[in-house]
């Protein structure tokens, strides 16, 4: 299937790989933050939740759990969205970024996965800017999303 | 006596743990997602390299004591909260502090969730995550206090 198009979205993501800092003007209701996409393989599934030794390092323990790989375990997905936010807002990310989601679908390793994010609104804070973004990670292959949940950073206006 | 029999109360404290910052944690990060940024390695706007602000985002969950014993397994990571509020650097020693926030039952499963903060030496906050934990569990009985 396609890439599929938020239908919210204002105009283009900009394709960035270093990191920037937006200011909220630069961010306004619709942005879609640059994406944080990735296959996720075995490897990468057994660097992450090294030292253990389960499902979600073993294959064999996943399969006897009935699973088809090995289980991506939920706090990889908050390094998704943390590099991706940091990539886009900088500094402001490190010192004022909040987030919560949810985890709804299970992912395994050889699927790819996109962290996006898109601008749901701002409040005024002071000389600053809260925006607010909705947040969640998707399978590339079909677009089911597997993670759900919202954002906030603070920015100069 | 508590509501829970196991002893896994809201407001149970998980301890304190400290750790340090070594290049292994930023490797391991970095590696896990498949993604270098000259910050972790070289400099940041803060001045030299700083650890990604989500470096620990499975040691923090990795208090004992929150889990109740035969659950292994059958455990769903339900969601995940997060604060960030200060740069972590290499070779930094962070303080780590748990306590259960949480513990209730809904729609066929339990769920525990947990906080951790992480502190500078100072005792400034670095950043904050709460783990929220489900597993399959009959309806606890209501006339149990």
């Amino acid at each position: 299937m396609p890439y599929r198009r938020d239908p919210r979205l204002a105009r283009p993501a900009p394709q960035r790989v270093d990191t920037v800092r937006l200011r909220a003007s630069e961010v306004p209701v619709g942005f879609e933050v640059p994406a944080f996409e990735r296959g996720i393989t075995r490897e990468m599934a057994r660097i992450h939740a090294a030292p253990m030794q389960n499902f979600h390092t073993v294959l064999e323990d996943a399969q006897a759990l009935g699973y088809p790989d090995i289980v991506i375990a939920g706090p990889m997905f908050t390094c998704f969205f943390a590099e991706m936010f940091t990539r886009c807002f900088g500094e402001d990310w490190i010192t004022t970024g909040d987030m919560e989601f949810k985890l709804v679908k299970p992912v395994f390793a050889n699927q790819t996965i996109r962290a996006r994010a898109v601008c749901a609104g701002h409040e005024k804070i002071g000389e600053r800017v809260k925006v607010r973004l909705d947040i969640w990670c998707e399978r590339h292959d079909d677009g089911v999303k597997t993670s759900v949940g919202s954002a906030s950073v603070t920015l100069h206006p | 006596m508590g509501a829970y029999a196991d002893g896994i109360e809201p407001g149970l404290d998980l301890g304190t743990r400290e750790l340090v910052i070594t290049p292994d944690w930023i490797e391991k990060y970095m590696g896990s997602i498949d993604a270098r940024n000259p910050w972790y390695t070289d400099d940041s706007p803060f001045g030299g390299a700083i650890a990604p602000c989500a470096v620990f985002n499975y040691e923090m969950e990795l208090f004992a004591g929150w889990h109740p014993p035969g659950i292994s397994g059958r455990i769903l990571n339900t969601g995940q909260t997060w604060e960030f509020r200060r740069p972590m650097r290499p070779g930094q020693r962070v303080i780590l502090k748990g306590r259960v926030q949480d513990r209730y039952w809904k729609q066929g499963r339990e769920y525990i969730s947990m906080e951790a903060r992480a502190y500078d030496e100072e005792g400034a906050l670095l950043c904050r995550t709460v783990a929220t934990h489900a597993w399959p569990a009959p309806r606890p009985n209501e006339s149990t206090p």
